[in-house]
């Protein structure tokens, strides 16, 4: 079992999901800094994704509001916060249809699921 | 009209400006090109777009708001530069390697962007030529070169691999040996069918003909331009092995054109840093070079003490300053391509995704498996670099801002390279409507998200085998394609026996017919008219009668001797067949017919006739017509030329006639 691996702790955070986590820090092997540059950039970029989603909310705007989740899916996806990105696919879907309600509970659950993902990858990150 | 030429076109593969490129060219062919219809056409092309706009806000002065559209970069940068750099860019990126292994694509390049902007700066100085016409110029002027390497990769690498061939002339001979036609020649017929104007294209064609008289048109000064501007870019991008010669013919230029060697160094200093600017731009390898004056003096100091190149003994102590400073530079930048060149070997794989997390993860795990790879941010990136780079395999997510992945793909499938292209698309996982489109799109694959590390390399080494395989059928394409431009050279040899007038070694009748329909197939297009004069030679049954058949084969073989000497080059005589001949004058008008053919009748008139008790001087007549709207078909114009011949005839021999209409 390799060290990297390993090094996830017990008590791993239940709003990630551990294969993904444990797959970044293991393609990471050859490139150190490779996951915390990878939580850094979730850390930097998501806020403003999750800010238009907000405003998209707000404003009813569906296109919007499709395409801000639509990014911060992905990302949520690749590192591992299943929670946040099953939300933002949720709201992608709504946003497509054209369908609104709701959207606001969603987007703070968002909002919350983001904060928790956050500061578990932080605490992952030596 | 050039048979060597068009056997090179039909190969299919001689160089060519790109779609947009070639629009380009044609609409600003003329002065009074609208600058609106400029930027809409570039606008077509997101590559060149990007492009354009970069160099635009690279121009721009901090502070200011950048410039977001072509429309606003045509008013910064001028739309004369903008027309250039969108020129150089759609040739530069469409052939920046090849199979012809001694040739190096990059170099080549490198020093004809050099020379181009030599060419422009020299001619907007010292106001002796159109600084756009100059541009081109340079930038063209060894376009053949890069066309007989791209249409004959390995037999043109033994040319050129050949120490023999390293002079300009020898290299020009050995050409027209081994294919028929020379690198000049090649150029030249290439830019006639780009449009380019007959002054740019004598200039390059003849740039360093001995001069007789100094003349002073169009085309001289062009002349004048790059007999400057090819030395200098020499020595910028050369080896610093011949620049005392170099040097030379720039003195010898300079002195002719009693022009100030200061100000040209002036000039070179200038033109020396742009052209490193605008190799970033165009992402061609250049470097910075000690200022010319120091190369120079330099030069002047070694050059008559006639040191061997042991260059740490004898040389002077300046010398050491300055010269090793731009030679250590050279080398360095060689061994940079070098390496580049090794590198090539691995597949290069485009991963474009607008999510920095994505595009991190996905170049990491491609990384990881051996591939070398370039990352796009955006659908515009992804285009741009796809240009750029040439990648094997192409990943490219679906839902990004601007151009998403499907448009891409359409684009990258319109043009020549990214056809080849092997283009994965990203999809989530929700939609089987998405897939579908993405193989309208031209897509070869799909891969579903988030990324499964396994799934994402399994379906990329299906991709790399793909291109390994298209790899070598191409490379085996290339070499039919080789062979078949040789027995094409092969069967032009034979059949130049079947189109030569045996006695006189004139082009037959049957090219003379072969040539006007070729013309009459032109129509509207330029050259736009035609004229031809009839010839016959005068009392020729007595001269047979009188001396004998082999005189009046002597007769014949005079004549043709006299009329090919005194014929300007972009005309054709032909003998028709008994004591008839034809000069065919593509782009002539009527008069100017007359008079070439006037000149013709005196120079035979003039010119004495020996041949065992054979010795006279004999005459001709001839009748001269041009083609009109009411001719149908190229006989009416040999008719008419016949007609008017007829009348020469009548009215006393050894005089021209035109034809006057019907």
């Amino acid at each position: 079992m390799p060290e990297s691996a390993s090094s996830i702790p017990s008590d791993f955070p239940p709003c990630l999901d551990r294969d993904t986590v444990a797959s970044l820090i293991q393609l990471g092997e050859d490139d150190p800094s490779l996951f915390s540059d990878l939580v850094d950039t979730f850390l930097s970029d998501s806020p403003e994704r999750l800010g238009a989603m907000d405003a998209a909310a707000r404003a009813a705007d569906a296109t919007l509001l499709a395409r801000s989740a639509h990014g911060l899916k992905s990302s949520a996806g690749n590192m591992g916060a299943k929670m946040l990105a099953e939300l933002c696919a949720e709201l992608e879907r709504k946003g497509r249809s054209g369908d609104l309600s709701g959207v606001d509970q969603l987007v703070a659950r968002a909002q919350h699921e983001f904060a928790s993902a956050g500061s578990a990858l932080r605490s992952l990150v030596k | 009209m050039n048979i060597a030429f068009d056997e090179l076109k039909l190969t299919g593969s001689l160089p060519s400006p790109s779609g947009v490129g070639l629009q380009i060219l044609q609409l600003t062919q003329n002065e009074d090109f609208s600058a609106e219809e400029l930027a809409q056409t570039i606008q077509s092309d997101p590559a060149l777009t990007g492009r354009i706009i970069k160099m635009a806000n690279s121009a721009q002065i901090g502070g200011v708001k950048p410039i977001a559209t072509v429309a606003e970069s045509v008013v910064r940068l001028g739309a004369s530069a903008v027309r250039n750099v969108a020129l150089g860019f759609s040739l530069v990126s469409g052939y920046r390697s090849g199979k012809c292994a001694a040739f190096d694509f990059n170099r080549f390049w490198s020093e004809s962007l050099a020379r181009a902007i030599l060419a422009q700066m020299i001619a907007r100085d010292f106001k002796i030529a159109q600084p756009a016409e100059a541009y081109i110029c340079g930038l063209l002027a060894s376009v053949g070169k890069l066309a007989l390497a791209t249409v004959h990769p390995s037999a043109y690498s033994e040319v050129i691999a050949n120490p023999n061939n390293r002079d300009e002339e020898r290299l020009l001979a050995a050409e027209s040996e081994k294919f028929g036609i020379d690198n000049r020649a090649v150029a030249s017929a290439m830019l006639t069918d780009w449009r380019i104007p007959l002054a740019q294209r004598e200039a390059i064609q003849s740039h360093d003909d001995a001069e007789g008289a100094k003349k002073n048109d169009v085309t001289s000064r062009l002349r004048s331009v790059l007999r400057l501007s090819f030395p200098i870019a020499a020595i910028l991008t050369g080896d610093g092995k011949d620049r005392a010669l170099q040097f030379s013919r720039i003195e010898r230029e300079l002195l002719a054109n009693s022009l100030p060697i200061e100000r040209l160094f002036e000039i070179v200093d200038k033109a020396a840093a742009d052209w490193v600017e605008w190799g970033k731009m165009l992402s061609l390898p250049t470097q910075k070079v000690a200022p010319i004056k120091e190369i120079y003096e330099s030069t002047q100091q070694a050059a008559p003490t006639l040191t061997p190149p042991t260059e740490r003994g004898a040389a002077a102590p300046a010398v050491v300053n300055a010269a090793p400073r731009g030679d250590a530079a050279i080398t360095q930048v060689f061994e940079k391509w070098r390496a580049e060149e090794l590198t090539r070997e691995k597949m290069i794989v485009l991963a474009a995704d607008d999510d920095a997390i994505t595009r991190r993860i996905l170049a990491t795990h491609l990384k990881k498996a051996g591939f070398q790879v370039v990352e796009a941010k955006d659908g515009k990136d992804a285009l741009a670099k796809a240009l750029e780079h040439n990648p094997h395999i192409v990943i490219t997510d679906w839902q990004m801002p601007e151009l998403d992945g499907v448009t891409v793909c359409n684009r990258l499938r319109e043009t020549e390279i990214g056809r080849r292209m092997y283009v994965l698309v990203l999809t989530g996982t929700d939609g089987e409507e998405h897939v579908i489109r993405a193989f309208d799109a031209g897509a070869d694959d799909y891969i579903t998200k988030p990324l499964n590390p396994r799934v994402l390399l399994a379906r990329v080494t299906a991709g790399e085998r793909l291109a390994r395989l298209q790899d070598r059928v191409e490379k085996d394409q290339q070499r039919m394609r080789d062979q078949l431009a040789q027995m094409a050279i092969l069967n032009r040899k034979l059949r130049e026996t079947a189109v030569t007038d045996a006695l006189t070694g004139l082009p037959n009748r049957r090219y003379a017919i072969k040539m006007l329909e070729e013309l009459w197939g032109r129509e509207g297009q330029f050259p736009s008219n035609v004229s031809v004069v009839m010839f016959d030679i005068d009392h020729f049954k007595k001269v047979n009668d009188t001396f004998g058949h082999d005189a009046g084969d002597a007769v014949l073989k005079e004549v043709a001797k006299v009329l090919a000497s005194k014929l300007r080059s972009s005309d054709r005589v032909c003998r028709l067949g008994g004591e008839e001949f034809v000069v065919i004058c593509p782009g002539c008008p009527l008069d100017n017919a007359v008079r070439v053919g006037d000149r013709l009748r005196e120079a035979i008139a003039g010119h004495r006739i020996t041949f065992k008790n054979f010795d006279q001087n004999i005459t001709v007549s001839g009748g001269v017509a041009e083609r009109v709207a009411s001719m149908r078909h190229h006989d009416d114009l040999l008719k008419a030329a016949d007609e008017a011949l007829y009348a020469s005839k009548h009215g006393g021999r050894n005089k021209i006639t035109a034809f006057s209409g019907i």
